[in-house]
């Protein structure tokens, strides 16, 4: 009698799971295996998140496909980043808005230790970039923007510039004063916001390590605001404060601000205000 | 275990890792990864302010992941499916060579190549770091600047890491091996699975940061659960080029992530080779 042709298909033993099923368990068990491993893994992701801007996601908005790809890739940050900032160059001589604001911020998230990458950005946004703007509505057909036009345009392109400045401010807390410096002149010169510049202006005086000509320009704004009384006792104050720090001077810091206090003082007598003030 | 378990697996590897050093594959990487480092030294001069040694080390720490990503991916599924498509893993596993063996033997010998690519890697990069931090010290000193600095500790630190990221990506790949069919559906499973373990970390941020309640962002979110994440790997710069280096609990949460991972991705590889047909 022919004996009976083996079965390919049939199993020697018989299993619990097969094929695809055992595939899913098995899956399955990594996922489980990857939640108990997050407090292992914890405190390095926190410390990549709160250290490395290019491993956060508001970094990444509208930029990946820019070769951030290839910077995240365990390496090639710095070179990547200097080929966005390359290519921002490219756009920004086409007045290329987008692209250009773009490639900054690939810049700034995949190297954000270069300071240049932010100030440049800040700079581009803030005074180049509404001018383009405006520029290109002109060029569009219409003759003349209007003035409220032209204004919303520039209130939208430097707050942008504001928040970058922030973000850099936060980047490289050592040089923190510049970003302020940097934000109140932006204020100043593009929004005409002097109130808000001189609020810029005295977090970078009084900021650590201050700006010395950030206290001269905070002056300068209060006076621009027609409060000459606050600014001379304020800088009355400021330049006790340098004189008990007691650091070494050697450019006679010290002897400009006293030098503006006195022209203060004058104005006082100009305006034959009271003593006390 | 027994002994003689122990001795067919290190047979085993000791076996991979020399067929894998004939493969013409792995020598060409090698001169790439060589040659990306010290491609550096010409490229230098364009950056727009980082500093030299980061600028040198980045691309460096860059090649050792990108070609080790490659090397680890591809020798692994190449070893592995060779043996099956030449049968020789029939033979083998007709004598007294258990499954388990011939998968952790394989596994070993990958680590062997692996440790050898980031070894030589690592040495290049340092040799090329040491150069330079000593004619830039040399400059420095004459202009009266602070000298550069690297750590040599920490390069070592770094590449201990990069050994133990790659051993997750060649564990994953043999993971992938256990069940895959076929080499080509094998090397892109795997290759898509290394790309997804290192953009994991920014995935769930980006989850985070768009936050739903709805089941298929629930789906999404768990997805990547599935797979390890490499980013926190990423410690190049912070060991080789901060003086103040890395917390402790970091670099120590890393290693025992590494350490952790790597036998359940193949204690579960074997748990899917153990009842494959070959």
């Amino acid at each position: 009698m022919p004996r009976p042709k083996p079965n390919p298909r049939q199993r020697t033993r018989p299993h619990l799971f097969t094929g695809r099923l055992r595939v899913a368990i098995a899956c399955f068990l990594l996922f489980l295996w990857s939640w108990a491993l997050d407090p292992v893994s914890l405190p390095a992701s926190r410390w990549q998140a709160a250290n490395q801007p290019a491993f956060q996601a508001a970094s990444f908005e509208g930029i990946i496909g820019q070769g951030v790809l290839l910077g995240i890739f365990g390496g090639f940050r710095s070179i990547m980043a200097d080929f966005a900032w390359l290519r921002s160059y490219i756009h920004w001589g086409r007045h290329d808005r987008a692209s250009c604001e773009t490639f900054m911020r690939t810049a700034t998230a995949l190297d954000p230790g270069n300071i240049l990458f932010w100030t440049g950005a800040i700079d581009r946004i803030g005074y180049d970039m509404p001018r383009w703007e405006i520029d290109e509505r002109e060029h569009g057909g219409q003759l003349q923007v209007d003035k409220a036009v032209q204004a919303q345009i520039t209130r939208e392109h430097v707050e942008r510039a504001l928040n970058l400045a922030a973000q850099g401010a936060k980047q490289h807390p050592q040089h923190a004063s510049d970003f302020w410096m940097r934000s109140g002149h932006l204020c100043r010169l593009k929004l005409r916001n002097y109130e808000q510049a001189a609020l810029f202006f005295k977090r970078a005086a009084e900021g650590d390590p201050p700006l010395w000509f950030a206290s001269l320009s905070y002056v300068n704004a209060l006076c621009e605001l027609g409060r000459e009384v606050e600014a001379r006792l304020w800088l009355r104050e400021e330049i006790k404060r340098r004189q008990a720090r007691n650091t070494p001077d050697p450019q006679d810091i010290l002897g400009i601000l006293k030098e503006r206090l006195e022209e203060l003082e004058k104005q006082r007598f100009n305006l034959s205000l009271p003593p006390t003030l | 275990m027994n002994r003689e378990a122990l001795q067919r697996v290190a047979s085993l590897a000791t076996n991979t890792f020399t067929e894998a050093l004939r493969q013409r594959f792995f020598a060409f990487l090698m001169l790439l990864g060589v040659m990306l480092a010290l491609s550096g030294i010409l490229l230098r001069t364009f950056n727009f302010g980082t500093s030299e040694l980061k600028f040198l080390a980045d691309f460096g720490f860059g090649g050792v992941f990108l070609f080790g990503s490659i090397l680890a991916v591809v020798m692994t599924v190449q070893l592995f499916f060779s043996e099956l498509e030449s049968r020789t893993a029939l033979t083998l596993l007709a004598r007294p060579v258990r499954r388990w063996e011939f998968f952790i033997g394989k596994f070993f010998g990958i680590q062997i190549l692996l440790a050898v690519f980031i070894a030589v890697l690592i040495g290049v990069l340092g040799a090329l770091l040491a150069m330079r931090s000593w004619e830039l010290g040399r400059e420095a000193l004459r202009l009266g600047m602070p000298e550069p600095w690297f750590s040599t500790h920490g390069l070592l630190v770094f590449a201990f890491l990069q050994c133990l990221r790659l051993a997750i990506v060649s564990a994953l790949t043999l993971f992938v091996c256990s069940f895959a069919r076929t080499f080509l559906y094998a090397v892109v499973v795997s290759a898509m699975a290394t790309l997804a373990c290192q953009l994991q970390g920014i995935g769930d941020a980006a989850l985070a940061q768009n936050k739903q309640e709805t089941l298929l962002h629930l789906f999404v979110e768990n997805c990547g659960r599935v797979i390890p994440d490499l980013q926190v790997f990423d410690l190049g710069a912070p060991l080789v080029l901060q003086r103040e280096g890395l917390p402790a609990t970091v670099v120590l949460g890393v290693i025992g992530y590494g350490l952790l991972y790597i036998p359940v991705l193949l204690l579960l590889g074997i748990w899917l080779f153990r009842d494959r047909e070959i």
